[in-house]
């Protein structure tokens, strides 16, 4: 098989696992050398659903030993099997870079004879580049869960992020779609790069001032994958794994892929894949990372869903009136961030400009809030915005009107049978980010 | 309306700006080249580049306002927007008497203009590091064209030079005719005309190919989605794209 026809089945393969990130890692280029990579991350280009392409996203091969139930490469689906060798993923790679059609290389695997085996050939291939080609941009892998400590220690010394994807939340979903990848396997490889990275960041603290610095371990940290809609799972649920992750095991980003029906299974269910729910997903997972909000907060402490027709941040505002109105001239900044259309960016800007200047709402607008949400909740000097009643269900009657149109009326009466995922008109809702 | 007209360079724009300021006159516009004086009752104040007289005033700039108004001063001239000169006369203006924390007065009319464009000039800049694509030419060089909306060519070459250090590259601004060049030691700027497109090398389309089919087959079809993709990346950049054109 050439080149070109494993490119075509090894890329097809890989593009179930949506991380797209290439940023968390400054690298500078070495003498001789090529490649640095850029810590703020770039995006090179936006393939047809909508999604940024940063890396060159590839499995080494997808010759699978499991036969996991969601997965397109499982060992019983009938499809052409392929491996790529090192120097093929090197000259793809380099070549690539070169161009400037990527900022690095995303090397993912199914597991081939077994974890250990799987995880060297890995290894051999990131060596190669690295070592031989001298290669200093972004390169990200996956660990094979159950994979050797020892694998795990080396590989971590060659790239910029190493991950793990958890893909079902919870054991039992696990044994019943995926038996042969244990939950104990993926949280000891999970726990093993968490260790090494906190470990390896103390060590060079240490080492800086002694002498030369010691090689950094996964640098732009851990992040993994869960899928949503194949299983049971509530959102609450998948949201405060997210939350578990981040506080002990100090995860950079959970990514949360709609689940695309691949191959034919009694066990899945056969659906359009949920684009707004995993939208909703990414809006609370940001509220959790950069809102300061707790999981508790968004499910008001029981086992549901998120709200598939109001975004998180609202929907927790109107269930508080009692905390707003907030005076925008005097709040403190993580009152300002709990607003509805103030978002990180105004937030700063508000307080920024607040040193200098008094603000009423046409500075709120020229700061870029969106005043048709904020305007409740906020107050100007003493003042309102404008006579609107503020009770719950007078703004929510208000905001649906407003952004869904005709149409909300319509996805209302569908909602009641099951959780139909409908076709989305909102562009946005493909986009893997959660900015409100 | 007053008029003063300058030869569009920086120096030209920042010596009219100068006596301006010197003169406390208001109304005014900034004309570089070819820009049209239609005004039958405008008065026209021709000006010629002084180089001592704009870096006093440059300098001054980083006195009273700080290092970042004077890169936003500079930002907003390679906007090339065609109310540039007046943005950054008003800002310059502002900022010598409001002093250090002139960018904290976002809102402010004689500010947040200013930062729009200086936004617009920062964004593309940013962009451009990722959508720059280079050809192996004839020569062993790495050949890109681009046609930004903004003069940022001089924003990018240092990234370029840092990251693609080992390869002989060029970054043809197409609509401007100058170029950034890389010869392995040290990048500079250009002014380039050239006759034909450079021919490509044996392997060249090959690499394109493997690309082209990568970027299709990396897309999940059931979230096919080309509004929100088009959101990401205008039409007007898919030209130079291997992968859209």
């Amino acid at each position: 098989m050439d080149i070109q026809e494993k490119l075509t089945i090894l890329a097809m393969s890989a593009k179930y696992d949506v991380s797209c990130s290439s940023s968390g890692s400054r690298r500078e280029n070495s003498p001789g050398g090529i490649g640095n990579a850029a810590n703020c991350g770039i995006c090179h280009t936006w393939s047809d659903d909508g999604r940024c392409i940063s890396l060159l996203k590839i499995l080494m091969t997808n010759n699978c030993i499991y036969d996991c139930a969601y997965c397109v490469n499982r060992s019983s689906n009938d499809i052409p099997r392929t491996a790529f060798t090192p120097e093929e993923i090197a000259d793809l790679t380099i070549n690539f870079y070169r161009r400037n059609y990527i900022e690095g290389l995303f090397l993912s695997s199914a597991v081939f004879r077994s974890p250990n085996y799987t995880m060297e050939m890995v290894i051999r291939a990131v060596e190669l580049i690295r070592i031989r080609y001298r290669f200093n941009g972004y390169i990200h892998i996956k660990a094979m869960p159950g994979a050797d400590r020892a694998l795990i220690q080396k590989a971590g010394l060659l790239v910029d992020r190493m991950s793990v994807n958890i893909e079902l939340p919870s054991q039992k979903s696990l044994e019943y779609l995926a038996p042969q990848k244990t939950k104990r396997d993926i949280l000891s490889s999970m726990n093993e790069i968490s260790t090494s990275i906190t470990a390896n960041r103390g060590e060079r603290k240490k080492a800086k001032k002694a002498g030369p610095r010691l090689p950094r371990f996964v640098p732009a940290g851990q992040s993994t994958q869960l899928i949503v809609g194949a299983s049971p799972e509530k959102d609450s649920r998948i949201i405060k794994l997210s939350e578990s992750l981040y506080d002990k095991l100090f995860l950079k980003r959970v990514y949360y892929s709609a689940f695309v029906p691949v191959s034919a299974d009694s066990r899945l269910p056969v659906l359009a894949p949920p684009l707004r729910r995993e939208h909703r997903l990414y809006q609370a997972d940001w509220l959790l990372r950069f809102y300061g909000f707790t999981a508790d907060e968004l499910f008001n402490g029981e086992d549901q869903d998120l709200d598939p027709d109001i975004d998180p941040k609202f929907s927790w505002a109107i269930r508080n009136l009692h905390k707003f109105p907030v005076e925008i001239n005097k709040a403190d900044y993580e009152m300002i961030l709990r607003v509805p259309g103030i978002g990180v960016k105004s937030a700063n800007r508000i307080i920024r400009v607040r040193r200098v200047t008094q603000l009423d709402f046409d500075d709120l607008k020229k700061i870029g809030v969106v005043l048709k949400r904020a305007k409740y909740f906020v107050i100007c000097r003493g003042k309102r915005f404008d006579n609107t009643a503020y009770n719950e269900s007078a703004i929510k009657s208000n905001l649906l009107a407003g952004e869904n149109g005709p149409k909300g009326s319509a996805r209302q009466l569908l909602l009641f049978n099951e959780r139909l995922a409908l076709p989305d008109p909102d562009p946005s809702a493909s986009a893997i980010t959660g900015e409100l | 309306m007053l008029y003063y007209l300058h030869d569009g360079s920086f120096y030209g724009l920042m010596t009219a700006i100068n006596e301006s300021i010197t003169r406390g006159q208001h109304a005014i516009e900034f004309l570089g080249q070819g820009a049209p004086a239609g005004d039958l009752f405008g008065d026209y104040i021709t000006v010629s580049p002084d180089e001592a007289q704009s870096e006093k005033l440059l300098q001054s700039i980083r006195s009273r306002m700080g290092g970042e108004a004077l890169a936003n001063v500079m930002y907003c001239y390679l906007s090339e927007a065609a109310n540039a000169g007046s943005l950054i006369h008003n800002y310059i203006r502002a900022g010598l008497k409001i002093g250090k924390n002139i960018d904290s007065h976002l809102t402010d009319e004689n500010v947040k203009p200013l930062h729009d464009t200086v936004f617009k000039v920062k964004k593309e800049s940013y962009r451009m590091l990722g959508l720059v694509r280079f050809r192996l030419v004839e020569n062993n060089l790495y050949y890109a064209a681009i046609e930004p909306d903004h003069n940022i060519t001089a924003l990018i070459a240092p990234h370029f030079s840092r990251r693609l250090a080992d390869q002989n590259w060029l970054i043809h601004d197409t609509k401007r005719n100058i170029a950034a060049r890389y010869d392995r030691r040290a990048w500079d700027i250009i002014e380039i005309n050239i006759d034909r497109a450079p021919r490509d090398s044996d392997r060249e389309l090959f690499y394109q190919g493997l690309w082209k089919s990568y970027f299709k087959n990396i897309a999940i079809g059931e979230r096919k989605n080309p509004r929100l993709q088009r959101q990401f990346i205008p039409r007007r950049y898919w030209k130079n794209l291997v992968e859209l054109s």
